[in-house]
């Protein structure tokens, strides 16, 4: 069954139905929801309560793209959740270094445990990298070259126009290319930004 | 001191074009444009190069494994929904209580601009008239005013006669006002004889200090507070009634 078909159910009163929904997008919507907010926990939160606002609004849902849908309600929770941290500072750099401790876990891709601790170092870097960036400008560039949506995807989910999707690309790409050469000895040696290094 | 103060000759715009052109969102004729631009510019290529390996290290961040299931109970459903309902009842209560705030701040308003109303009929002298206005049974009494004040008329007349406007108007609204109850139209009398005689009172009414612009003046502010009335007196009307309504939909619930 394709998304339109299990929603149809899901509107018909078969959670079960939604659930297959969930299990398909549950992986795309808790890591936007990380990528968003910065925390494991309220990424979980947010998640879990971004799919309850979503089936109790099935009904609304008339768009071509489920996914597109789904993520439009799974930022604005997110949105909710920085804003009702914000009275907490800001985490710095030397904050998420001394992390050790995180409470999130990488997917498997079958590495060696050294290749498993390089992607660890790799993902706090981007992290608080990303977490520098104004939200909208952190949304669109983890839509877009985090979880590949097209242009015409990302302006459905935040629903705002292609000419702004584009600028605000590529603002949040050079802000990342600044941060990431200001602390170039933060990734490690072969995710490194410096021309000598590149292939 | 020759040489240029910003270390980079490069715009936002620049980046704009080059984010662009990694997602080939550029028209043929912006790509020919810049890869010109990039065959001649070294700095422009290592920018390009920049912006590029961005992007394929955020291709490269690592995904995060699900920590559970997200997947719904009834239990979860049935729980949401009831909280649902309650936040629901909740943001009813805050329009009610707006609702109520709007209502009260309109009758106060409402409360002000008769009282405003009032006072400038006072300073005007219109009371005469609009006492039988606000009693329409009392309205006989303007014609048969005092004989004494109708003798005094003749110095005040010429007054009437430049100020034409301002009784004529203001009569007209008494009748308007009165006619219903009034016992006026069943006098016999000619309806221009009770102008006249309506007239002539009001002026009579009208202090002798006041100059001519001061009588004009009141009608104009006179028919702007009539109007401001009206309004506020519906805006009233609705808002009571959709405070009612949602008090009865409230217990309903």
């Amino acid at each position: 069954m394709d998304d339109k078909h299990l929603v149809m159910a899901a509107r018909r009163g078969e959670l079960a139905a939604f659930n297959r929904l969930v299990l398909h997008y549950q992986s795309v919507a808790y890591n936007v929801a990380f990528r968003i907010i910065g925390d494991a926990e309220a990424a979980a939160d947010a998640t879990q309560d971004a799919f309850l606002k979503a089936y109790r609004a099935l009904d609304s849902f008339r768009g071509d793209s489920f996914r597109a849908w789904l993520l439009r309600i799974v930022t604005n929770t997110c949105y909710d959740q920085l804003r009702a941290r914000r009275r907490r500072p800001s985490t710095g750099l030397e904050d998420m270094t001394e992390d050790v401790e995180h409470t999130w876990r990488l997917a498997e891709a079958g590495e060696s445990p050294d290749e498993y601790a390089e992607r660890v170092e790799l993902n706090r870097v981007l992290q608080w990298a990303l977490t520098q960036l104004p939200p909208e400008q952190r949304t669109v560039v983890v839509l877009s070259d985090i979880e590949g949506l097209s242009y015409e995807e990302i302006a459905a989910v935040m629903n705002i126009r292609l000419g702004t999707v584009k600028s605000r690309l590529s603002r949040a790409r050079a802000r990342l290319r600044d941060l990431l050469q200001q602390h170039q000895e933060l990734l490690p040696s072969r995710y490194r930004l410096s021309s000598e290094s590149l292939p | 001191m020759f040489l240029p103060k910003s270390t980079s000759p490069y715009s936002p715009q620049d980046d704009e074009l080059l984010s662009a052109y990694l997602d080939g969102r550029l028209t043929p004729a912006e790509v020919a444009r810049l890869e010109a631009r990039l065959a001649t510019d070294p700095e422009l290529r290592r920018r390009l190069q920049e912006l590029r390996r961005v992007v394929q290290l955020l291709a490269q961040a690592p995904r995060l494994a699900v920590p559970r299931a997200f997947v719904l109970n009834e239990a979860q459903v049935a729980a949401s929904a009831s909280l649902q309902a309650g936040e629901r009842g909740l943001r009813r209560s805050g329009w009610l209580r707006g609702l109520t705030l709007a209502t009260a701040v309109v009758a106060l308003a409402l409360v002000f601009t008769l009282g405003v109303d009032v006072w400038s009929q006072r300073q005007t002298g219109v009371t005469v008239l609009m006492a039988p206005a606000a009693q329409p049974e009392a309205a006989v009494a303007v014609p048969t005013a005092p004989p004494e004040a109708l003798a005094v008329a003749p110095p005040a007349e010429d007054m009437a006669a430049a100020t034409m406007e301002a009784p004529t108007e203001v009569t007209f609204t008494l009748k308007a006002m009165t006619t219903p109850e009034s016992s006026l139209p069943t006098e016999g009398a000619e309806p221009m004889d009770q102008r006249q005689v309506q007239a002539a009172p009001t002026v009579e009414g009208t202090p002798l200090a006041l100059s001519q612009t001061e009588t004009a003046a009141p009608t104009i502010g006179y028919g702007w507070l009539r109007v401001l009335e009206i309004i506020l007196t519906a805006a009233l009307v609705v808002l009571v009634l959709a405070m009612v309504l949602m008090r009865r939909r409230r217990s309903i619930q």
